[in-house]
């Protein structure tokens, strides 16, 4: 349980999705047909999620995978990294898991990230990082590309290094606040 | 007195509409302006060269009279700002970076992610520098290796966009073509 007050917002500034997402009206959602929620997930206003970024060819493509009870905060960039492989350029697709919390401000090119990850604000991710269960990314950290966190860390820093080990509970109380966090915020009518 | 506003759109170039342009702006062909950019030309004009790719967020001012000139191929990461005069080519302005209207660049030139570059007296940045670290304290020039393999990742980029970018938004097209 937990004790913090409930987060309001007017109801007609979110859609609300059959899953439960809620995704605010004013965010950018590029190329929503390439864009999987899983459900129960908060998009914030003026975050951008660019799903047109997407591999080369006609096939469907799934260009962003984001787990349940994620949080992307107010103002993130989330878009796919690209580089050339075997001489031709390509877009690759990214996957968020559950539980993962993106703060405001941030910018995301990460390949992979785990679940239960946390993510502070106005933080770099660079392209490919790739970034393991319930790790945590100090506010303010630039992750060079094709950084590899792993499982359990804490990383800070301009670049982002390893502070230190977290505990083995970590994934317990994230799961706990990031679903407590989805319950707290409530529409109310205007 | 604020110019009125203008806007030269190469035939070629992408821009999507969910872009702010004001005052007199033009842009090169074959140049790539994602969603959310802001391009103001506040008291004197703005010319991008050909094959730039400018990415969401990314905001461009001049505040000067004189004509903002930013040369070919500049690539210009998620929400950088830039209000430098004058800027060769072959740039690469990393994620939410800073040039204030202090400093010049010439060409082949990288400011990393996250740096400020804000020199106190007016300045040009020599061919082949890097600015990094916080508060961009640190630089130095780059031997140039590699330089060919980065532009031919740039045009692919560009030309991959110029493809994909029109098939999930609007385009904008200029006053006259």
């Amino acid at each position: 349980m937990s004790f913090h007050p409930v987060v309001t917002y007017p109801k007609a500034s979110f859609i609300e999705t059959d899953t439960g997402n809620k995704v605010s009206r004013r965010a950018t959602i590029s190329g929503p047909q390439n864009i999987v929620l899983g459900g129960k997930s908060i998009i914030s206003p003026g975050a951008i999620l660019r799903g047109d970024l997407r591999k080369a060819g006609n096939a469907p493509t799934v260009v962003i995978t984001l787990g349940r009870y994620c949080l992307v905060g107010e103002g993130v960039v989330v878009r796919p990294p690209y580089k050339t492989y075997k001489g031709a350029f390509n877009f690759y697709p990214m996957k968020i898991g559950d539980g993962v919390h993106i703060g405001d401000g941030s910018i995301v090119e990460a390949a992979q990230i785990g679940n239960y990850v946390e993510i502070g604000r106005n933080c770099i991710i660079g392209k490919f990082t790739i970034i393991k269960d319930c790790a945590r990314i100090a506010d303010n950290t630039v992750l060079p590309p094709n950084t590899v966190v792993p499982a359990l860390s804490l990383f800070a820093g301009s670049p982002g290094r390893f502070i230190e080990d977290l505990p083995e509970t970590t994934q317990e109380v994230v799961e706990a606040r990031t679903k407590a966090h989805y319950n707290r915020f409530q529409p109310v009518e205007q | 007195m604020p110019p009125k506003d203008r806007f030269i759109i190469h035939s070629r170039a992408v821009v999507c509409s969910d872009v702010d342009l004001k005052g007199e702006v033009t842009i090169g062909s074959n140049t790539v302006v994602h969603p959310k950019v802001a391009i103001y030309a506040i008291a004197g004009p703005i010319v991008i060269g050909s094959g730039c790719i400018i990415e969401e967020g990314v905001v461009i001012v001049n505040r000067r009279k004189d004509v903002m000139r930013i040369g070919d191929e500049n690539h210009f990461e998620i929400n950088s700002r830039l209000e430098c005069p004058t800027m060769g080519s072959c740039n690469v302005i990393g994620t939410r970076a800073r040039v204030h209207h202090t400093a010049s660049l010439s060409s082949y030139c990288v400011i990393q992610p996250a740096v400020v570059f804000s020199p106190a007296t007016p300045e040009i940045l020599p061919d082949y520098s890097v600015i990094f670290d916080e508060g961009g304290s640190e630089r130095r020039i780059w031997s140039g290796q590699g330089a060919e393999q980065e532009r031919a990742l740039r045009q692919k980029h560009a030309e991959y966009l110029r493809e994909l970018l029109p098939k999930f938004n609007r385009q904008r097209k200029g006053d006259i073509d």
